[in-house]
């Protein structure tokens, strides 16, 4: 009998600590919230056009804004969001706020709860997986009264239609360049690479220190080393790697023309090897590490929205972050490099003060006295309106400055929403960690990418 | 005897007392449990309504070549962690039972890393101690061994991510600490008078003695370590070469990063299913091995 009672107790103890498990399927009990959401949604989209914006400057309303970032950007925003409620004593702004890790996770969650904020501060990638035909969030074209839209290029308010309908509009908009430290190369003698040659051959000319390279690319999160192989390879063939109906733009043998240039960067010592990089520190970002502090790794692809943070790493320890040139082949037809939105603002479908939304966000887009508050905190803003009351001031400078302002001049190609698709970057990381780790050929790991590449954009596209 | 239990007020305010515990596990372990075995038969896509896709999940799962992958790796992370902590921890209990002077600090100091976790601070500590030339490898250096590749191979990663759980030995070396000073005084003595002392006395009394405590403690260990999430979410991101990507990193993913609902239900379930029979079977093995000082409550 006591047996039993233990053998009882035990599975109830077993259930207890599965939850572990079964927390993560706690979204679930959101599915028919779910399914009423993307209904209201529908509903809101088609009626949206007559939305009755006459008495939004005396209705009450409380609405809340949600967004992830650093400390800089959280105290700006909250005193944007003051400037807001003394400009419009009747709306009440409810700040939700928190860092990037686990920050999609909790969007997504909430998004099927129907509990999601009135306004979000929402990624590039997710438009296309939280509004696959364009309803997922407000059509704010029908705010045309509120939302003051002229302010934007429509080359970057493309970016947040999905189906035609304006879901998202960017705050910025940013792309990778090449950044060095100038301070290493100084020391060592080295001229700063202007070509892709050149940049080959830093790597013989940092290998005479020991423990010294010129430039950094990791399998993490953001890809950055397949990310300069399909750059490359978008100069040498004049292709897009994904095309703009989401195809594969590349054959099997430029994909393997891609994964070899990685491995002459790997074979030349102009980067260090996965293993030697994991090795260092895990899974901490580079800009963390003793490597890149101590000016022994002196080079590194990154968003102009984030380099800020190396910048200011480097800069404590005196030493000085130079941007580069965005390397090119001559004749090239393809510039190669890529253009996204940092991050954009929308409207969620279920906001009971969808008036009050838009004038918030028009707010934090394009008025001036809100511009100067917030900075450069969300990049270097898109907005006309907000761009002009930055200029003459301090934040207009700076590697991130210069990072968006090469990008925006280059005239760079606009990254596809599956580029950076979670799936996609699966993809790409094992591809180039098989070719780092000696796992198979290039002409093996490519063909296997390929097929890869082809099932997941399928898939991706659905 | 009657067995039938009439219910009287006492029984009304007993139940009140479990209530809320009762709701938790209602709301928040049943309900999540059954919606994932519903689901689990679905394409859920977390955006969009389930459709019932029969045993289709089930099916790829086994074809599934990252699910079959994350599964050995998940396997061979519980065949290390488990007995390594359970000896661990015995072992620091065995030493704690010793009548040394100032034996309560100890045992408090011992117990510190469990209250710690593995958390995201604990994280950034094993990442430098692991490091090229973190503290671990200087300490190689110093003994004349060839530093290792930590972080950079799959094997050693995997084991850094064991050791991690190893040093948090608190809670089961305090279970064993109390099962170890159950063990009666008028045994040990009756071995001595035949002679019997040290090791023999461990393997042949004090084991069998507390082979409940062990039974206990393997199936926490065994139920935990198949969930483990946090080590290698947070040091290694399931890296190198997806050495250290554990089933529940896997459920993770599919979830929040993929959207495949659906299939990431099937997988928790058929990981809830392993961890149950492997329960089963240590159960039923228990007749065998396991000694109760009462007979088991059976006549």
């Amino acid at each position: 009998m006591k047996k039993a009672l233990a053998i009882a107790m035990s599975t109830c103890l077993l259930a207890t600590s599965m939850v572990g498990c079964g927390g993560n399927i706690k979204p679930a009990a959101a599915d028919n919230a779910g399914a009423t959401a993307s209904e209201t949604a529908s509903e809101t989209a088609t009626a949206s056009e007559a939305v009755d914006t006459s008495s939004v400057l005396t209705d009450n309303a409380e609405i809340r804004f949600c967004w992830w970032g650093g400390d800089d950007r959280h105290t700006a925003t909250l005193e944007a969001i003051d400037l807001f409620q003394e400009k419009y004593p009747n709306i009440k702004v409810k700040a939700e706020y928190g860092g990037w890790d686990g920050h999609a996770e909790k969007i997504t969650t909430q998004m099927t709860g129907g509990t999601a904020a009135d306004v979000l501060q929402v990624n590039y990638d997710w438009l296309s997986r939280l509004s696959k035909d364009g309803t997922g969030f407000m059509n704010l074209e029908s705010f045309s009264d509120l939302i003051k839209l002229d302010n934007f290029e429509e080359e970057d308010l493309a970016f947040g239609r999905r189906k035609g309908i304006l879901n998202a509009i960017p705050v910025s908009t940013t792309g990778r360049s090449i950044y060095f430290n100038k301070t290493t190369y100084d020391q060592l003698g080295v001229t700063i690479p202007t070509t892709w040659e050149e940049l080959i051959a830093t790597g013989e000319a940092f290998s005479k220190t020991a423990g010294y390279y010129p430039f950094d690319l990791d399998t993490g999160n953001g890809f950055p080393a397949w990310y300069l192989c399909v750059v490359y390879m978008q100069q040498k063939t004049g292709k897009d790697f994904i095309t703009e109906d989401g195809q594969i733009g590349f054959t099997q043998e430029e994909i393997q023309e891609a994964l070899e240039f990685f491995k002459t960067l790997e074979d030349n010592k102009v980067i260090r090897t996965q293993e030697q990089r994991a090795n260092e520190a895990g899974t901490t970002p580079l800009y963390q590490t003793p490597s890149w502090l101590d000016g022994k790794v002196a080079g590194v692809l990154e968003w102009s929205s984030s380099i800020g943070k190396y910048e200011s790493a480097l800069a404590e320890k005196g030493q000085e972050l130079a941007i580069g040139n965005l390397l090119s082949i001559e004749g090239a037809t393809n510039v190669g490099w890529f253009k996204k939105p940092s991050l954009m603002y929308a409207i969620t479908p279920t906001t009971k003060a969808p008036a009050a939304s838009a004038l918030f966000l028009d707010f934090m887009l394009n008025d001036q006295d809100a511009a100067k508050i917030l900075g450069t905190t969300r990049g270097i803003p898109s907005s006309k309106s907000a761009s002009e009351a930055l200029e003459g001031t301090d934040e207009l400078k700076g590697a991130a400055y210069e990072g968006t302002k090469q990008i925006n001049e280059c005239g760079a190609n606009v990254m596809s929403p599956y580029f950076e698709n979670a799936l996609m970057k699966e993809v790409y990381n094992e591809a180039i960690q098989s070719l780092s780790y000696g796992q198979g050929t290039t002409e093996e790991i490519a063909a296997n990418m390929y097929s890869q590449l082809q099932d997941t954009l399928a898939n991706v596209r659905q | 005897m009657n067995k039938k239990v009439k219910f009287n007020k006492k029984n009304y305010v007993g139940l009140l007392y479990v209530t809320p515990w009762l709701i938790g596990f209602l709301v928040f372990t049943l309900y999540p449990i059954l919606a994932a075995l519903y689901l689990s038969f679905t394409d859920y896509s977390l955006m969009s309504a389930p459709n019932f896709v029969g045993l289709d999940n089930f099916i790829k799962l086994f074809s599934d070549k990252g699910f079959l992958k994350a599964f050995g790796i998940t396997a061979k992370y519980v065949i290390w962690e488990v007995p390594l902590k359970l000896i661990f921890s015995l072992f620091v209990a065995f030493i704690l039972n010793m009548n040394i002077k100032g034996i309560n600090f100890f045992r408090t100091a011992y117990y510190i890393p469990s209250i710690l976790g593995s958390n995201v601070a604990i994280a950034i500590l094993w990442k430098f101690l692991f490091a090229t030339d973190g503290l671990v490898n200087q300490v190689f250096g110093i003994v004349g061994m060839e530093p290792i590749s930590w972080f950079g191979q799959a094997t050693p990663a995997l084991f850094t991510i064991v050791l991690l759980r190893v040093w948090e030995f608190g809670s089961t070396m305090v279970i064993f600490l109390s099962a170890l000073k159950e063990v009666p005084a008028e045994l040990y003595e009756a071995a001595s008078v035949d002679g019997s002392t040290g090791i023999r006395n461990f393997f042949t009394i004090t084991i069998p003695m507390i082979t409940p405590i062990i039974f206990f403690n393997f199936i926490m260990q065994l139920v935990h370590a198949f969930q483990e999430f946090n080590g290698p979410y947070l040091i290694t991101g399931g890296d190198p070469m997806k050495g250290t990507y554990l089933l529940p990193m896997l459920i993770y993913d599919n979830t929040f990063k993929y959207f495949n609902m659906g299939y990431a239900s099937a997988m928790s379930w058929v990981l809830f299913l392993v961890v149950m029979i492997f329960t089963m079977m240590t159960f039923k093995s228990s007749k065998y091995w396991v000694y109760y000082s009462d007979n088991g409550g059976e006549e």
